[in-house]
């Protein structure tokens, strides 16, 4: 026996939405009336018709689409709540992201549920950053566009559903439909930053799936990953991934779900990540990182070593023992950074009175050590007269 | 056990409504109209009956719904039209406005039936009887009665007898497309 809607529930759908949904999946309209309209599934029992109602000020407007919702989802043998959800999300980018942490469905441990979306708020922040970026970088910088954070800040998490646990994001898209104002818009260029993004996400997904299948199967280590550096992966990308598999804990599966107004043909297939490509994917993450040169990376310490061969106008090389200043939180390091020779007089004046100093530069991090290259903006905090000496 | 007369007397009712629906269905069935219920039901709304496209036929989908009375005890003004007092709940659910306040037109049909079960159906030769009749009422427009009274009083024209052509015409809102229909 049906249940009527709540006013609540219809209320979320556009009414527009209801032709749509029924158009895309396969149901054709014959015959209209002054109030709405008869439609049949193609296929099914051609003497069996759903009426939608046109005007959603008549009365028993939503009575009716409780009727429809019913009927569709009997017609579709699905559940009232997946075409509800269907009906809703036709105007949006969905993000399926399936998990198998074991344990019943529909159901995820603390712990793994924390681990996860920190992952998902992580993958989905490696394509809005790189959507911001000119050229493709192994890591993404500290500091994000505005507009990836403005995307951040409006992505949604919503309701999981099980099966096993289903995480579900949607990013906000703009309220054009694109395709019919830029029709020229084949590489989608003109496309809002959140299409962009999600485009992103999945073909950025999609090749570190293959880079991950081709080092394993040809045992060739990160090189498949660092080949496609170009065509989307980050060592961000790879730490996010790893991080939703809880550490490759459990599989994934990505569903893209685009929005019907605004679909993406080409994008469709349904991207699997096993816990083996996944373990592959989080070594790739660390391996891609120690390689690169991290931009923009300030160190706050104290300088516990200095080295110089030459005269006193000769620049020198310091240590210092420290962390990075975007992550306070972070692990105590030992930085190796070369001074000019001014610089390297303040680092020692620094070292004698045990005072702190910061630096910027660009951070490669090897198995061995982390060094910052181009060093600039060197100050010893708390000296005299000022706290920044330049 | 033997029932109260209360008992009785619901037993009854409840039999008599269930018979008074099913006496619609066969006649809206036998018209060559789809005829079912609707989930979730409208309030006060019976059955829905339509005519369902055929591919012979220029004719689009058409679908209306009606409230099933019945009544063992007809009553018949002096000029021999029928009668019926209905509540004001269920008459109020029917006078609303088309498009307004339904996008289906709504109908009332109250079906007389003999007071007793045995009578309401009954087998001649290579001939079922269906007792006794029906007739349909268009409240839609009509003033509600709300809280003025608990019932009104309404009269049925002759010419609302519920049959084929009838139910027909109530359906195309064309009488000679009924005319057609009923003899296709």
């Amino acid at each position: 026996m049906g249940q009527r809607l709540k006013e609540s529930t219809i209320n979320q759908i556009p009414v527009r939405n209801y032709a749509y949904y029924l158009q895309a999946n396969g149901w054709e309209e014959v015959d209209t009336d002054a109030t709405g309209s008869y439609w049949n599934k193609v296929g099914s029992d051609p003497g069996v018709y759903s009426w939608l109602p046109s005007n959603p000020d008549v009365r028993t407007f939503s009575l009716r689409i409780s009727q429809l919702v019913e009927e569709v989802a009997k017609v579709e043998g699905r559940d009232v709540n997946e075409v509800l959800r269907d009906l809703t999300d036709l105007q949006r980018d969905v993000q399926e992201v399936r998990t198998f942490p074991g344990g019943k469905s529909g159901s995820i441990t603390l712990g793994q549920s924390s681990e996860s979306i920190q992952g998902l708020h992580k993958w989905v922040e490696s394509a809005a950053v790189a959507v911001g970026m000119d050229e493709a970088a192994v890591i993404l910088p500290r500091r994000k566009p505005p507009a990836a954070l403005a995307l951040l800040r409006s992505t949604e998490l919503l309701t999981p559903i099980p099966g096993s646990f289903i995480w579900r994001l949607s990013l906000p898209l703009g309220d054009h439909e694109l395709e019919n104002q830029f029709p020229f818009d084949i590489d989608g260029r003109f496309e809002d930053y959140a299409r962009r993004t999600t485009r992103r996400l999945y073909a950025s997904t999609r090749v570190t799936a293959e880079a991950a299948s081709e080092s394993l199967s040809q045992d060739t280590g990160v090189e498949p990953f660092r080949a496609r550096i170009t065509e989307g992966i980050t060592a961000d990308l790879c730490d996010a991934l790893s991080q939703i598999s809880v550490s490759g804990a459990t599989p994934l599966e990505f569903n893209f779900r685009w929005s019907r107004y605004r679909p993406v043909p080409d994008a469709n297939e349904q991207l699997a990540l096993s816990t083996e490509q996944l373990e592959v994917i989080g070594w790739a993450g660390k391996e891609l990182r120690r390689e690169a040169l991290e931009p923009d990376v300030t160190v706050k310490g104290f300088v516990v070593r200095l080295t110089r061969t030459g005269p006193n106008i000769m620049p020198g090389k310091i240590t210092i023992s420290g962390s990075e200043t975007h992550d306070p939180q972070g692990q105590v390091a030992h930085y190796w950074v070369e001074l000019s020779a001014e610089d390297y007089q303040k680092a020692q004046d620094a070292h004698s009175k045990y005072e702190e100093v910061t630096v910027t530069g660009d951070l490669r991090r090897s198995t061995r050590r982390r060094e910052l290259l181009n060093p600039s903006q060197f100050h010893v905090l708390n000296g005299p007269g000022t706290h920044l000496a330049e | 056990m033997t029932l109260s007369i209360a008992q009785h007397r619901g037993y009854h009712s409840g039999l008599q409504g269930h018979f008074a629906e099913q006496y619609v269905r066969a006649l809206a069935g036998a018209t060559g109209f789809s005829v079912g219920k609707r989930d979730p039901e409208p309030e006060g709304i019976d059955l829905a009956i339509g005519y369902t496209r055929r591919p012979d036929l220029p004719w689009g989908n058409t679908t209306i719904e009606v409230s099933v009375k019945s009544t063992h005890t007809p009553l018949y003004s002096s000029s021999g039209e029928f009668q019926y007092d209905i509540k004001a709940a269920h008459h109020d659910v029917l006078c609303g406005t088309y498009g307004i306040d339904f996008d289906i037109r709504r109908y009332l049909v109250v079906v007389a039936v003999p007071p007793k079960r045995q009578h309401f159906a009954r087998m001649e030769k290579r001939r079922l009887i269906l007792s006794n009749e029906a007739y349909f009422l268009d409240l839609m427009g009509t003033t509600p009665v709300g809280n003025s009274a608990t019932k009104r009083r309404l009269s049925f024209p002759h010419a609302n007898l519920l049959t084929p052509l009838t139910l027909a015409e109530v359906l195309f809102q064309d009488a000679g497309k009924a005319l057609q229909w009923v003899s296709v």
